[in-house]
């Protein structure tokens, strides 16, 4: 695909990114004409009225949430992907999501007030440990051996979730809620996080797209004068980084790193200085769609909607590669 | 004459393998040094330290006077290209996009491409006979394709050295045979080659001197006219009989 056909690609996901997202905003359990939104935006509509707090406390804050935690699960999932030659990497295939997710169970077990730190402690310590394990004492990790690293660290710490359920008593539908993910209760702050998130992933995948694409080309990567190890471990970190933080605020949601890459891939190509803008803006599509599906169906949890959806389009992927 | 590329004492120990034993080696402008051993010999690592892309536990590489270990890693592939000898393509890229990754080096992080890049690119598409396959994937490529995909991105590179690890293991007598032109063509215009071969008739046609290795151990160059059959008998472990052609060229043939 060429330079022009991308960018009318891009423009049209933008445009139907801003769309999705006002028609989301707008509809609900009171619907809300677009010209009553303009007005709470531009402050013509009073902060004490229904529908000013309805747009600015509850369906905005969860709606650009939303949006950001799908920029970052793609935009992961594509730098992931390409620094370790896996088209099965993500986040969760590293370990890095399950290790957040232990962390908020604890966090949540223990009635702690705020769930993300120790999410994101959860998170980097399980990526640590993979790479620890993935390298082996070694210079340099193979891709196969880090993806493995991966699945056997989240295997563990998926069993120590389990186990934290098991003697969190009461606060074990908590658990399970948050799990299962859900945007219902997002804040400004939540908005704030995971648009710094995302905002990180974006940047690091345009900054390194060339070295994105020579890695991700399978050539050795220093004989084209792209200092893997440095750059690799920046890409791997910061993105893990950005998905522990999306991940405390969202529970786990599973699919979008996978699904959108690919399509995007399947579209416009594997080159990163396209692909990283298309897949950041498709995955924030994406989840503003399923958070506005799974709010419409009586609150079903989001991550269920992105597997459901998510599951059979891969599938049909992995069908049509050779 | 200018010397492009020197090696000084380079050693390379894996697990309690000495790979490499204290290399000297010297590349000069317009020249083709043809590297022979047999499996294993070390010729690989040898190229990948030359290289900087592999490991190197002691000694120097000197890549246009400058030691390598104190070249920004860019700077590095500005001067020097390396040819692998497994292709390894992954992401489906097209041939265009993958030979223009050579010119990445030379252009920086985030300058365009310009028209003089595709141009370059072109070009060494059209010498190694892909001009007609720039919009294919190169996952799609036969392993030969490949391969000539992956010395034209070399080329794109536009180097002063070029190190080549057995560049036509995949490839046919026609196409063999037209890389061996194109590195003829290079070394009049004054680069550097050192091509790892298995095959000693290519070496004895078209290299200046040949460096054999065996067991990490680098030889005395000889020129081709100076080979002989106990030479090569001493390397490779097999009888050989050596043949002067009517046409003047030698060819060596393994005895059973």
């Amino acid at each position: 695909m060429n330079r022009s056909s991308f960018r009318i690609l891009f423009s049209v996901l933008v445009f139907f990114l801003f769309a999705s997202l006002v028609w989301v905003v707008s509809t609900g359990e009171v619907p809300i004409t677009i010209r009553e939104i303009v007005r709470v935006i531009l402050g013509r509509i009073p902060g004490t009225d229904p529908r000013s707090v309805i747009i600015l406390s509850i369906r905005l804050p969860r709606a650009l949430t939303a949006c950001a935690v799908g920029a970052v699960l793609a935009g992961s999932g594509v730098v992931f992907q390409g620094v370790l030659l896996n088209p099965l990497a993500e986040p969760y295939t590293l370990g890095v999501a399950t290790g957040a997710a232990l962390g908020a169970s604890i966090a949540i077990t223990l009635g702690m007030p705020f769930v993300s730190p120790l999410a994101f402690v959860g998170g980097v310590a399980a990526l640590g440990l993979v790479w620890i394990l993935g390298h082996g004492g070694r210079e340099s990790a193979s891709p196969a051996r880090l993806i493995l690293a991966g699945v056997i660290v989240g295997s563990i710490l998926g069993a120590c979730i389990t186990l934290v359920k098991a003697l969190s008593g009461d606060q074990v539908g908590a658990i399970v809620l948050w799990l299962m993910g859900s945007f219902s209760l997002s804040s400004w702050g939540d908005v704030g996080w995971s648009f710094l998130s995302a905002l990180l992933v974006f940047v690091l995948g345009l900054f390194w797209a060339r070295d994105l694409d020579v890695i991700s080309s399978g050539a050795n990567p220093r004989s084209l004068g792209v200092d893997d190890r440095k750059t690799v471990c920046l890409l791997l970190f910061g993105c893990s980084l950005a998905t522990a933080v999306a991940v405390s605020i969202s529970g786990i949601i599973g699919f979008v790193g996978l699904v959108v890459p690919h399509l995007c891939r399947l579209l416009i190509g594997p080159s990163h200085a396209r692909l990283v803008p298309l897949s950041v803006t498709g995955g924030a599509v994406l989840l503003l769609l399923a958070d506005s599906a799974a709010r419409t169906l009586g609150e079903l949890p989001v991550g269920v909607i992105t597997s459901l959806i998510g599951g059979p389009i891969f599938c049909f992927l992995l069908w049509r590669q050779r | 004459m200018k010397t492009l590329l020197s090696l000084r004492g380079l050693g390379v120990t894996l697990g309690s393998r000495e790979v490499l034993q204290s290399i000297d080696l010297d590349l000069n402008a317009g020249e083709i040094i043809a590297l022979l051993g047999p499996n294993g010999s070390g010729k690989s690592t040898l190229l990948a330290a030359a290289g900087g892309i592999g490991r190197k536990d002691r000694g120097s590489v000197f890549l246009l006077g400058d030691d390598l270990a104190g070249l920004p890693r860019r700077e590095v592939a500005k001067r020097v290209a390396v040819v692998p000898q497994q292709t390894g393509f992954f992401m489906p890229f097209t041939v265009m996009e993958t030979v223009l990754m050579g010119r990445f080096p030379a252009s920086g992080r985030f300058a365009r491409l310009s028209p003089a890049d595709a141009d370059m690119a072109r070009s060494a598409l059209e010498k190694v006979d892909l001009s007609s396959f720039e919009e294919m994937l190169v996952t799609d490529l036969s392993g030969g394709e490949a391969q000539r995909v992956t010395i034209a991105r070399a080329l794109a590179q536009d180097t002063s050295v070029l190190l080549l690890d057995e560049p036509v293991s995949a490839l046919d007598p026609r196409h063999a045979m037209g890389v061996f032109r194109l590195l003829g063509e290079l070394r009049e215009k004054g680069k550097g080659i050192i091509v790892a071969l298995h095959d000693i008739n290519y070496a004895l046609r078209f290299a200046d001197r040949i460096f054999f290795l065996k067991d990490g151990v680098l030889f005395e160059p000889r020129s081709p006219g100076l080979v002989d059959g106990d030479l090569l008998a001493r390397i490779f472990d097999t009888g050989w009989r050596l043949e002067t052609l009517p046409d003047g060229e030698r060819a060596a043939f393994p005895l059973a």
